[in-house]
């Protein structure tokens, strides 16, 4: 594969990796935000602007700033979850446009909207990108089986049933929040390391909105069809570049691709493309074998 | 504070009011739930039975007077803790949670008490896997015992109305609470799957000898079958109560129900 399709593949891994996390947000806890591009703004700023300024490792810098994002996260969550959920919404869409603001305001330290590229070439990149993607997506899905993604799940059909059954709908939604938030900022770094330039636009609303877009895509409820509808519509736009139309690059009209595409789900498949259906190999080894069975008798 | 140490006592309020602005839910409730008891509340429709439960359930604040529950004061406490002290309740219309299979919606009345963190979650580290094993030991036992386990894998909420009331009292017992509140468990059932419950709660209160159950319904024959004792409400008042055959002809519930006031 060339170095071309090799960015491809990370660009599409990137993507996994922040749907994974806005699937623990509006999947599991039924929280709609629209802010994940601020978390990512964080964690990338913080990382690269402290190694560059202090010189310290990355893996250092990165650590600090996946404990910012998950931090503010925190600070956002503790007086918003106690709102209705869409105050919850606004808020976070807010933040997400305070981080981009902020980030051109400490022009000194950020290089403002010119973008910030300082940023050390990592070897073997590709494989970094890929086994995180990996991780994390295991990560979600243990969440998803365990007793958090059970009550999550909870919570997000009835809350008063939930409280009434002992769980502690709003310590939870807080811990999910933050631990999704760090997530996000995970997936801003691997950004920055992948394209070594961040600039404020690249973490904009737009990039939240498409995080719900690829979400409710590819199934609301399941993990499987999140990962991949993020990977394949972010690929998407790439197969396009060779058309034109009206004498544009198709390329160029991701954004009404994307929205068609949503508008069709949300009229002919409201649950998304799988729903919640989930693929896991335990299931997959189970469905064969009923397959031999059938066949054997 | 009141006398809030009555230890045969599961759940005993003391003048309780509920107040809506100017409408009076619950007006002066009296109430005592002893330990193994089942006491129906009955009533016409606005009377404040679903009002008693929430406050009981502590969904709502009292305006006035003391709940307490276990022995202890509950005044202060909120939803989450007084379910967590055993107090288990079912709901009018079904709540079942939609995206978890019947054994899943089990699980989850234990899910908080489980003993692993999130790390030990993502990681799935070994602690994690038995305590999985435990929770689900314990719902499918209970599933069991409740002649519910052919169901386990189905979507709860793809269950036949009458199955998922059942279920969802599988999901309020399987934590092993010390009160069991049921809200119109009969509303929506033909008269068979109305016979099924009847024979569905007699079993639990053989299996659970020490549970007290309250009930709120509008079927006579269940109340009458299940009951040990009955409190009539009307207009948030306690217009009577007494053992099912003393309000079966007590006449202040029959002009309630009857309608022979001077009204309409």
């Amino acid at each position: 594969m060339n170095n071309y399709q090799l960015g491809l593949i990370m660009n599409s891994c990137i993507s996994v990796i922040e749907v994974v996390s806005v699937f623990i947000i509006t999947s599991l806890a039924g929280m709609f935000s629209l802010g994940q591009a601020a978390f990512m703004t964080i964690s990338a700023y913080l990382t690269f602007v402290l190694a560059k300024m202090l010189h310290l490792p990355i893996i250092l810098t990165a650590a600090i700033g996946l404990g910012m994002s998950g931090l503010c996260a925190y600070i956002i969550a503790v007086p918003t979850l106690r709102l209705r959920k869409d105050y919850f919404t606004l808020i976070t869409m807010g933040f997400g446009e305070m981080m981009a603001s902020i980030v051109v305001m400490l022009e000194k330290y950020t290089k403002g909207s010119i973008g910030f590229s300082s940023i050390p070439k990592v070897k073997s990149i590709f494989w970094i990108i890929v086994a995180t993607t990996i991780a994390v997506i295991f990560f979600a899905w243990q969440l998803k089986r365990s007793r958090f993604g059970r009550m999550c799940i909870a919570l997000k059909t009835d809350e008063t049933a939930a409280k009434s059954f002992g769980i502690d709908v709003y310590h939870l939604k807080i811990k999910v929040y933050v631990i999704a938030s760090c997530i996000s900022g995970l997936a801003g770094i691997l950004y920055g390391l992948k394209n070594r330039v961040i600039t404020p636009d690249g973490f904009s609303w737009n990039l939240s909105a498409e995080m719900q877009i690829f979400l409710f895509f590819g199934g609301t409820n399941s993990l499987t069809g999140a990962v991949i509808s993020a990977f394949g519509l972010k690929l998407l736009p790439e197969m396009l570049r060779n058309l034109t139309l009206f004498g544009v690059n198709m390329q160029e009209y991701r954004t009404v691709i994307y929205c068609l595409l949503i508008l069709l789900v949300i009229n002919f498949r409201p649950e998304g493309m799988l729903g919640d259906k989930e693929m896991s190999p335990s299931r997959m080894v189970r469905a064969m074998k009923r397959r031999l069975k059938r066949e054997k008798s | 504070m009141e006398k809030c140490d009555n230890k045969n006592l599961i759940l005993s309020c003391k003048d309780l009011c509920m107040n809506f602005g100017g409408v009076k839910a619950v007006d002066n409730l009296n109430m005592d739930v002893p330990e193994g008891i089942t006491i129906g509340i009955i009533g016409p429709n606005g009377a404040g039975k679903t009002t008693i439960y929430n406050v009981f359930s502590r969904i709502y604040k009292q305006t006035s007077g003391t709940v307490s529950f276990n022995g202890q004061c509950v005044d202060a406490m909120d939803q989450v803790s007084v379910a967590r002290m055993g107090l288990a309740r079912t709901f009018q219309n079904i709540r079942l949670f939609a995206g978890l299979s019947v054994l899943d919606n089990v699980k989850v009345s234990l899910d908080y008490a489980g003993k692993y963190t999130i790390a030990e979650a993502v990681f799935h580290l070994p602690r994690r896997r038995k305590e999985e094993r435990r929770i689900a030991d314990k719902a499918k036992e209970t599933l069991k015992l409740l002649n519910l386990d052919s169901y386990s894998d189905k979507m709860a909420i793809s269950l036949p109305y009458g199955l998922q009331k059942m279920v969802e009292i599988a999901r309020a017992l399987v934590t092993e609470p010390k009160l069991l509140m049921l809200d119109e468990p009969a509303a929506g059932l033909n008269p068979e799957e109305v016979l099924q419950l009847v024979d569905f709660l007699k079993e639990i209160k053989n299996l659970y000898p020490g549970l007290s159950i309250l009930v709120i319904e509008h079927r006579m024959d269940l109340v009458m079958n299940l009951c040990d004792y009955i409190y009539v409400q009307n207009f948030g008042e306690t217009i009577a109560k007494g053992t099912p055959s003393e309000i079966q002809t007590n006449p202040t519930v029959l002009a309630a129900y009857l309608g022979e006031e001077d009204n309409e």
